[in-house]
């Protein structure tokens, strides 16, 4: 079944009318930010495991891992 | 469409209470700010071939060491070395007694050196900036590269941009399936990726990344071959790519010791091939302060590329593939990861942690890994 | 920016209110009156009649405010620097002075009002005002040497 781009492009959408929608009432106040400030509230904690995953990602899928990082080059490991 | 937009006004509409109360004490893992640190992780892979290419054996398993060095060099510059190691071996692929005694390449087995190192400076209270270069180095592939980044973050911390920009140059000496060699050819890639972070509610963030990559060159994998009824021959795909890749990621506080992260992320280039993935992670404070754990599943579906030949194939078209990663297959990952993010060792503070996964792929090519990992603070 | 003192001026929320200024144009800090974390009652007008002093924004469960620790105990033996923690727990913000060694006054800011009213938006976040409460300068880093 082909992915869907239109579901792609839905799910951008979506993601952007959310965070403008809910900051639209005004950002959050910084000592109201404590329990963002918490390890398990941290995006990629790990480098060497994002390293890994994206490696081994990137060799193995056509899409080349997480966006975020470079889906070409560096390895020759396939495309 | 429509229901969209409705979910649009929706959003503007809503509101959500800030309720700033002082919390009862609590130990809860903060975020780590230090700057000096040595990371090191042994990861072990392993691929069992149970489908894919008819014509190839692709099992293949690869160890994998590496190490991350933090320093600060003083308050606003902080330097990052990473060096790793792959070890492959994929004794299994039937190509090794075409090989005459001596030559190499990856589909045989293969040792790969990487090393990367970047600065990271702090412009401003609002900007950083950084850059950095790497190398790495294989039997028959070495490459170059260079990256740079800027990140802008708002006066209220509540958003931050990030801009990279990376290009890598790669030579790669040509073994091809049979054995025989074809010179050197060279392959560039160039990529431009944009980040937007941004925290919705106290106990809300989300991250939204684009990333657009061109290469240019050799972009065929020299060792891999096209079995047709015309017989076998080298993979040969176009010398330009154009990839597009997004990714949004959404982080939210459940419970008081769960948060939980859904994602999900498309990816189309210029040669047809489409993907999706959608994954969900959870991190739990299983024991407060003392142990986390890190369940994941993702889902993973792609549609080949326009130049995949399928193995009935009677003919030779002029630019083909057969390589079971380009192909159209879904796969379902699971993985679980334990940390102890504070275990005091001779008067130091080390991070230990392991983990693994387990993909099942629709094609049979399935695979598990395994992690294992230390860092010390100093 | 290493040493130096980044004199910027933190966008202000559209709900702060704007300090006052003197009849020569210099911005006065907003003044306050809060309690510390022993129970002590200070005065801000008292705090600044005849002195400087760096007023530092901090919290708890902040990392980077931690790192300053020492740099502003250091500051602390010859000025006067005051921490104001907003909307923060009195329990997380004990065991912090205490693991972290803080010799100089938090004062508790529970409802954020003090914080609201110098238009911090992010923290670590350090004011240094003159004698008589003028506002000298603002910035993410405490300054390397103070007035």
């Amino acid at each position: 079944m082909r992915p869907s781009v239109r579901l792609l492009g839905a799910t951008i959408i979506l993601s952007v009318c959310v965070a403008l929608g809910v900051s639209a009432c005004g950002g959050v106040r910084y000592y109201e930010k404590k329990e963002l400030s918490r390890r398990i509230m941290q995006f990629d904690a790990d480098d060497l495991e994002i390293a890994f995953r994206n490696k081994v990602d990137f060799s193995r899928e056509v899409s080349g891992g997480r966006p975020g990082h470079s889906a070409g080059g560096g390895c020759g490991c396939g495309n | 469409m429509r229901q969209l937009t409705y979910l649009c006004l929706l959003g503007a509409a809503g509101c959500v209470a800030q309720a700033a109360e002082p919390e009862p004490a609590r130990v809860h893992l903060p975020a780590e700010s230090h700057r000096n640190f040595v990371r090191f992780a042994f990861n072990f892979y392993d691929q069992t071939d149970d489908g894919g290419n008819p014509n190839l054996k692709e099992d293949m398993t690869v160890l994998e060491p590496q190490l991350l060095v933090g320093y600060g060099i003083n308050d606003d510059l902080q330097l990052s070395v990473r060096a790793q190691s792959d070890i492959i071996s994929a004794a299994s692929v039937d190509h090794r007694y075409r090989f005459r005694p001596g030559l190499q390449s990856g589909a045989s087995g293969d040792v790969y050196y990487g090393l990367e190192a970047g600065l990271f400076y702090a412009w401003s209270d609002q900007v950083h900036v950084g850059v950095g270069a790497s190398g790495s180095l294989e039997y028959d592939y070495n490459s170059v590269g260079a990256n740079a980044r800027v990140v802008w973050d708002s006066s209220d911390k509540d958003d931050t941009l990030v801009l990279k920009a990376s290009a890598y140059f790669d030579t790669l000496t040509l073994i091809l399936f049979d054995g025989s060699e074809d010179g050197t050819r060279g392959r560039q890639s160039y990529n431009l990726g944009l980040g937007w972070t941004h925290i919705l509610t106290p106990t809300t963030v989300a991250t939204l990344n684009y990333d657009l990559t061109i290469q240019r060159g050799f972009l065929s994998t020299p060792y891999n071959s096209v079995v047709t009824d015309d017989g076998e021959v080298r993979e040969l795909l176009p010398s330009d790519r154009l990839r597009h890749a997004v990714f949004a990621r959404l982080r939210q506080l459940v419970l008081d010791e769960l948060a939980v992260e859904p994602g999900v992320g498309g990816y189309l280039d210029d040669w047809g091939a489409q993907a999706l993935n959608v994954e969900l992670r959870a991190y739990w404070e299983l024991v407060p302060g003392v142990l986390l754990l890190q369940p994941m599943y993702r889902f993973h579906t792609q549609h080949a590329v326009d130049y995949f030949v399928p193995d009935t194939a009677t003919t030779v078209p002029d630019e083909r593939t057969q390589d079971s990663d380009l192909a159209t297959f879904h796969s379902h990952t699971v993985g679980l990861k334990l940390v102890a993010p504070h275990v005091s060792l001779f008067d130091n503070d080390l991070e230990l942690n392991i983990g693994g996964d387990y993909t099942l792929r629709s094609d049979g090519l399935n695979a598990f890994s395994l992690g294992l990992g230390f860092m010390v603070r100093y | 920016m290493r040493s130096l003192f980044i004199s910027s001026v933190l966008a202000l929320s559209a709900c702060a209110s704007t300090p006052t200024t003197t009849t020569s144009g210099s911005k006065l800090a907003p003044p306050f009156t809060l309690t510390s974390l022993d129970g002590t009652v200070v005065d801000s007008a008292t705090l600044w009649a005849d002195q400087s002093v760096l007023v530092v924004f901090m919290a708890s469960w902040c990392e980077p405010c931690r790192d300053e620790v020492p740099e502003l105990n250091a500051l602390a033996k010859t000025h006067q620097v005051v921490a104001i923690a907003s909307a923060d727990s009195h329990a997380d913000l004990q065991r912090v002075r205490r693991e972290t060694g803080i010799t100089y006054p938090i004062l508790l800011d529970d409802d954020g009002a003090v914080s609201k009213a110098y238009g911090i938006e992010a923290i670590p976040a350090s004011v240094v005002v003159l004698p008589g409460g003028v506002e000298r300068a603002r910035g993410q880093k405490p300054p390397a040497d103070l007035p």
